[in-house]
């Protein structure tokens, strides 16, 4: 093996070229890494990074061009190539074995020790703790199963399996989409902690922020080539945009319009359900966009299938437009009018499998049938089509099936389907995750205008910018409480992070 | 918003290998093809399939497993399977033709014992599928062989031979050149075709088989649209033993057997998958047809009875492999 020096790149791809039918996803890309960079990867959806990473993790085999590890050539065919050269990917869906304990997940590929067949449990039990203990997670049992840990703890432990595998390279696609604030303090400080035992990381993030907290230089993808690598010193939010997007976009998001607060629509009164909602209580009025800020495991998530129908609350009023009511059913809580735009749009929000027009008219099928169930084709286009122009949806059909959607345009189908049903509340959890920042900014803009038109929307998001930069009001939920609340001018991102996390104002 | 819109790369006009896109059409469409080259040669190795009473002969046998593969369909796309639609079809005739014989009921109290026997089985399964969470295939693999030692002992074991009027007329009658157990499957595919095409009952069975968490967020009701698909199969699987028992113009202990393996190869062979989700009712007319054709072809061939098991058998072997081909090569050609 070569020794390396830091004039020496660990990593260096020369003229990688990778096409799929129809599209050139990566266009003679070059990249050149070297030992102990913390280096982002930023670029929208589609601009090439999925498969860049691919093609180093052993996934995607390139069509052409070279890679070279420590001056070598190599040839990386294959996922178990990448992690015999050292390299270790953290993909955004994670792959742990929910079944097994975290132990056998950190060491599912060196389970067998020396000569004996049987596991040595013991043994590799006293190195998990160690392990844990470096990313963080000291306090959880090497013992619980992998499947019982919040999405974030798996997301460490899978770092911790790179660890295990003594990683040189560390890719992480998107690290901190489905993490909260605290969390990925926890994740940075650990990235920071590799980086100085000389372990390079590859950042793939569509949080620009984080790009200048904790990475070295950014390169940036677009259209499947590389445009630049520059030092995160020598740049700001908006020339990494402009380069990101190719063209100057005036402001990244809509500035909170003023409002003034309208009827009220949604009241919910003393919602309990144990361990997570401890006394919920909050109203929504018409106009308004409310915004629910909470660490994950907050309640979050929990408060929102309680009100539309998917759980039963232990105790707890829910009041429509002055009216009370029991919603046990997602039909009955469709029927008065709400919205739930879920957290996972693949996991709860689409049929990946149908086409466009089928996903937009599944929430509200009557509609688009006679009363007598038949269903009426012209009408269901007419539907989808309506939705693809009201919300660009960039598509060549509306026949297309959603899995071949990019996903903020996947989004928008969800978006769509909802708007069908004509509902004047809308429950939007994490609308914005997993896409790129133009279509991001156009989900802005979509909100701000269904607020504007009378609808009072409940926006739960672990983006605090998103919160800051379009809710009227903002609540704190934390342990399942309200701890807080913002309004209008009073909104800003630090006392918001302060709330959430716990630590006492000073 | 059109300020930010922006064409994305690779959408328009997408440019597939040749090779990739005969390979992807003959996945999708193949079956057809498969079908038409199954006749031609059988036409051509014997000079009796192509008349009349040969072809009507086919549809004929096939008639009763063919009105259950309709039901299976459903059950199929919504993720499930039932493998007591044999065992139902014996039960039903059971009950009624015991009704008819012994207790000297009337044919249409035998007509609707043997529909509600039907509904109830359907019901059981069910109920425990969607609404007690047990897995379709060990609920089903229950009723059927509860159903089977069910009919044993209504029926002591015993043939019954000669029923009313009614069911010989159906059986044996024609409407015009055509039997009418051909026309009841025929129309059975058609009612199917209707009912999962085109109307919101269908279209809840699509989505409950795609992605049944987004089905249920949607607003749809995804256990008692599972429950209805195995209604639905139930109530075919009646139709079919109506069908069979008036044809056979008697009851025996093991009618019926072999219909679940022969209706879900026929779905299968018709393009369902079998991850729910996928599939249509004219594939399985054409599953059907195939799985007749081969039979009548055997016979016409002289193929020992001992391996026409296995060749049907290689046949379900070669769709299913097709089947996760199609799985695995799906391409966006749309």
């Amino acid at each position: 093996m070569t020794s390396t020096t830091p004039q020496t790149p660990l990593l260096e791809a020369r003229d990688i070229s990778k096409q799929y039918p129809g599209v050139v996803a990566l266009d003679a890309v070059s990249f050149t890494l070297h030992q102990g960079e913390i280096r982002a990867l930023v670029g929208e959806n589609g601009a090439g990074k999925s498969t860049f990473v691919n093609v180093i993790g052993g996934v995607v085999r390139p069509d052409s061009g070279s890679l070279y590890w420590m001056d070598n050539e190599v040839h990386i065919n294959s996922p178990r190539d990448a992690s015999q050269l050292g390299i270790a990917i953290v993909h955004q869906e994670l792959s742990l074995f929910p079944n097994l304990d975290i132990a056998s997940n950190l060491f599912i590929s060196s389970l067998r020790q020396g000569r004996s067949p049987l596991v040595p449990d013991r043994q590799l039990r006293q190195r998990a703790e160690a392990i844990l203990e470096r990313v963080g997670l000291g306090h959880i049992s090497p013992r619980r199963k992998a499947g019982s840990l919040q999405p974030g703890e798996q997301q460490l432990v899978e770092i911790g399996r790179s660890i295990v595998q003594d990683a040189r390279l560390i890719v992480l696609d998107e690290p901190t989409s489905s993490l909260a604030e605290k969390e990925i303090q926890t994740l940075f400080r650990i990235v920071r902690d590799l980086r100085d035992q000389g372990v390079s990381i590859i950042f793939v993030t569509h949080r620009l922020d984080e790009v200048f907290e904790i990475c070295t230089n950014v390169t940036v993808f677009r259209d499947g080539c590389h445009i630049d690598t520059v030092p995160t010193g020598q740049i700001n939010t908006s020339g990494l945009v402009h380069m990101i997007l190719g063209r100057q976009i005036r402001e990244m998001y809509e500035v909170r319009e003023t409002y003034t607060p309208g009827p009220e629509l949604l009241r919910v009164d003393d919602l309990w359900q144990q361990p997570k909602l401890k006394g919920l209580g909050f109203s929504l009025h018409q106009g308004e966009i409310l915004g629910i800020a909470g660490l994950l495991g907050s309640g979050r998530s929990e408060m929102v299938r309680a009100i539309f129908g998917l759980s039963r609350p232990e105790r707890g009023s829910i009041t429509l437009k002055g009216r009370p009511v029991t919603l046990r059913s997602p039909q009955q809580a469709i029927r008065h009018g709400i919205g739930y735009i879920t957290e996972d749009r693949h996991k709860e929000g689409l049929v990946l499998s149908k086409p466009i027009k089928d996903n937009i008219v599944m929430a509200y099928l009557k509609g688009v049938a006679t009363r007598w169930g038949w269903m009426r084709p012209a009408r269901e286009r007419e539907a989808a089509q309506r939705q693809k122009l009201n919300l660009n949806i960039i598509t060549p059909s509306i026949e297309r099936r959603v899995k071949f959607l990019s996903g903020g345009n996947q989004q928008k189908v969800v978006l769509g389907k909802w708007l069908e049903t004509k509902p004047d509340i809308f429950i939007m959890d994490e609308p914005t995750r997993g896409i790129d920042v133009g279509a991001k900014a156009e989900f802005y803009r979509i909100i701000t205008d269904l607020a504007a038109s009378g609808a009072g929307i409940l926006l739960i998001s672990s983006e605090l910018q998103e919160i800051v930069s379009i809710c009227h009001r903002v609540l704190v939920l934390r342990s399942g409480r309200f701890v807080a609340e913002f309004a209008g001018e009073q909104i800003n991102a630090a006392d918001i992070l302060i709330a959430m996390t716990g630590e006492d104002h000073e | 918003m059109s300020e930010i819109a922006r064409q994305q790369p690779g959408l328009s006009a997408p440019r597939v290998p040749i090779g990739r896109l005969l390979l992807n059409y003959a996945l999708q469409y193949g079956i057809y093809l498969v079908f038409i080259v199954l006749c031609v040669g059988v036409a051509i190795a014997s000079p009796v399939f192509l008349t009349a009473r040969n072809l009507n002969n086919i549809l004929l046998q096939t008639s009763a497993v063919g009105i259950v593969a309709v039901g299976m369909t459903f059950v199929i796309i919504a993720r499930g399977i039932d493998v007591s639609v044999g065992a139902i079809v014996a039960l039903a005739s059971a009950v009624a033709v015991t009704a008819i014989k012994l207790n000297g009921a009337a044919w249409w109290v035998g007509l609707l014992l043997m529909f509600a026997v039907a509904l109830v089985v359907g019901v059981v399964n069910g109920f425990s599928s969607a609404y007690l969470f047990m897995p379709p295939f060990l609920v089903t693999l229950a009723t059927l062989t509860v159903g089977r030692g069910l009919v044993l002992a209504i029926s002591q074991g015993t043939n019954y031979w000669g029923l009313p009027s009614f069911y010989e007329n159906l059986g044996l009658g024609t409407l015009g050149p055509i039997p009418i157990p051909v026309i009841i499957m025929l129309v059975s595919f058609l009612v199917g075709h209707l009912l999962l095409k085109h109307t919101v009952f269908g279209r809840q069975v699509y989505a409950v088989g795609g992605n049944p968490e987004a089905a249920r967020v949607s607003g749809i009701n995804v256990e008692r649209i599972t429950m209805l698909t195995f209604v639905i199969v139930g109530l075919f699987s009646g139709l079919s033993c109506l069908v069979l028992t008036s044809r056979l113009n008697s009851f025996t202990p093991s009618m019926g057997t072999g219909f679940e393996f022969a209706a879900i190869a026929a779905v299968v062979i018709g393009g369902t998958s079998l991850m729910g989700g996928e599939g249509n009712i004219g594939g399985t007319l054409i599953g059907v047809l195939i799985m007749g054709v081969i039979n009548n072809a055997l016979n016409l061939l002289g193929v020992s009875v001992y391996y026409q098991d296995v060749i049907r058998g290689g046949i379900i072997f070669l769709a299913v492999m097709i089947d996760a081909l199609r799985n695995r090569y799906a391409q966006a050609i749309d």
